[in-house]
């Protein structure tokens, strides 16, 4: 919900000049782990009036949540002035919009806010349930989705070539954003053609994504990279959605996250015989 | 079952930008797609599951059938989660390849090869693509569309769990009036404003052009409402009450100016 700054039939305070004399802040953070996105907002309200209506259950704060690219908009209300809401990271992905307000919980007559611009006079207003009392800043996060949610688990590595000349065997370094595989330059070039001929690309799954995989495993389970690394986190969830965990057996958990590759490869195998002969 | 199998990204992005020069491959009944490079040049297996295969039904002179196969395709794919399901790469591979028979008969190019190449491609491009990262251009794509509507107002509580997807999709007007506003993604929003249409079917549903106007007359003051007013903190209840209010004021105000196809008689000075 974009919010522009608008007229409303009442004073709303944070809304333009309508209640010069006070102000309604949310500080507000974003952060996320393998199973959800975490928005911490701290509220800071200097209206005596909306303060006394939230204390007494007839106001209440709400954060609204809006993320276009997933259809995703919901609102959480609230009374407390430090809220932790927790969202599954699976439901929002890029821009994911915040808004903070103050919204009434029963219809209102006799409604005045304290030090209102000079121009509301003595007037009342007889307000709805839900109607919004005040309004924070909007803010905009963006969510990066933490791995590609349909892809198999080649996004989290990067296979390129080594600068080292002649036959060279497979070496890979944990110490990047994603894993870095590096194939020696005729192998790179034997990769390069063949991973997108039909039934080759899954025999390759395995000589190439299979160790590295099991590898990385077993660096997790030592602790020797930390959560920074994206490559890290994507593969603790990758651990989680298939319903292993970490301390499971290494090749067991790859060959899970990697759908059972030596059947595939076999399906792939049989495929490929029975079209040569 | 199989798993879903979705479009590589860059074949998916060359496809979209060959569509002025792939056009005619649009009119072909054949899934020519699958004539493109190699298999694992062109799409990848995922490990989402499809619970049946998505035979859909093609439209005929009375029926869309969209209800029938927004039906068909979220039961198939019930396991997608909202960031699988916003993946462009899901959509265009299934309207391009298992849905093609059925692309061709809902959204075929020809309706648009009329008015230029120019607009059939761009109809194309929304039609069969998921054009940007927008929801509204999820709503436009022949698939993404079906699975979307579904997911939005499924109701596990209903005798029929789809009996809102029902109403959504009655006309495509209603779809534009209430999906493409952003209050249309607040569930509550969304499931009052159907229900109440359901609860009024013959002053909303049943009939023509005044009762869609009727429709977009009460969207544009939801919306209204929503400009004061926080529509995501009300009950479905409350949405009703609303909505009640404001198509009574319709009702009078048509009855106070009673609408008449007759033109009028010329008044001779």
């Amino acid at each position: 919900m974009r919010l522009s700054s608008r007229s409303y039939p009442y004073p709303v305070v944070g809304n333009r000049d309508d209640v010069p004399g006070a102000a309604f802040q949310a500080a507000l953070e974003m952060s996320t782990d393998r199973q959800a996105v975490y928005l911490d907002a701290q509220i800071k309200c200097s209206s005596k009036t909306i303060n006394d209506l939230v204390k007494k259950g007839d106001a209440c704060f709400v954060l609204h949540v809006e993320c276009s690219n997933t259809l995703y908009r919901r609102a959480f209300e609230f009374t407390e002035e430090d809220y932790r809401l927790q969202i599954p990271s699976d439901n929002l992905n890029d821009a994911v919009e915040v808004n903070v307000f103050t919204r009434t919980n029963k219809n209102l007559s006799g409604y005045r806010v304290d030090k209102a611009h000079s121009d509301y006079g003595n007037v009342s207003f007889t307000l709805e349930k839900g109607d919004i009392l005040a309004v924070g800043e909007s803010h905009v996060f963006y969510v990066e989705a933490p791995f590609d949610a349909l892809s198999p688990i080649s996004s989290i590595m990067q296979i390129t070539q080594t600068h080292k000349d002649g036959d060279q065997p497979m070496q890979v370094q944990y110490g990047g954003q994603k894993i870095l595989i590096e194939l020696s330059k005729k192998d790179f070039d034997d990769y390069k053609r063949l991973k997108t001929t039909d039934g080759v690309s899954t025999a390759l799954t395995m000589s190439i994504v299979l160790p590295v995989l099991v590898d990385a495993i077993y660096i997790l389970q030592k602790a020797e990279e930390d959560d920074d690394l994206r490559w890290v986190r994507s593969l603790k969830r990758r651990i989680d959605s298939v319903e292993m965990k970490l301390e499971d057996d290494p090749l067991e958990v790859a060959q899970r996250i990697l759908e059972l590759p030596l059947k595939r490869t076999f399906a792939s195998a049989r495929k490929l015989a029975e079209a040569d002969s | 079952m199989p798993f879903l199998t979705i479009f590589r990204q860059n074949f998916a992005d060359a496809l979209k930008n060959s569509v002025p020069t792939n056009l005619p491959n649009y009119s072909r009944e054949d899934r020519w797609v699958n004539q493109l490079g190699t298999r694992s040049s062109r799409e990848i297996e995922t490990r989402v599951e499809m619970k049946s295969a998505l035979n859909l039904d093609e439209p005929d002179d009375d029926n869309l059938k969209d209800l029938e196969n927004a039906i068909r395709v979220h039961k198939s794919l019930q396991q997608l989660t909202p960031l699988q399901a916003r993946d462009p790469r899901v959509w265009t591979r299934l309207a391009h390849s298992d849905c093609w028979k059925y692309m061709r008969a809902r959204w075929p190019v020809e309706r648009w090869e009329k008015d230029g190449a120019d607009k059939a491609a761009r109809n194309v491009v929304e039609r069969y693509f998921v054009a940007r990262s927008d929801s509204r251009a999820l709503l436009r794509n022949g698939i993404a569309r079906l699975w979307w509507t579904a997911q939005l107002t499924y109701d596990s509580t209903r005798d029929n769990p789809y009996e809102l997807t029902g109403v959504l999709l009655s006309t495509l007007d209603i779809t534009q009036q209430i999906l493409e506003r952003n209050m249309g993604r607040g569930p509550e929003i969304l499931t009052g404003f159907l229900e109440f249409l359901l609860q009024n079917r013959s002053e909303l549903l049943i009939g023509g052009d005044k009762n869609r106007e009727r429709i977009r007359s009460l969207a544009k003051a939801l919306n209204m409402y929503g400009g004061v007013c926080l529509l995501d903190c009300l009950s479905q209840t409350d949405i009703i009450r609303v909505l009640s209010a404001e198509l009574g004021r319709i009702l009078a105000k048509e009855t106070k100016t009673p609408q008449t196809n007759k033109k009028p008689s010329k008044v001779l000075a």
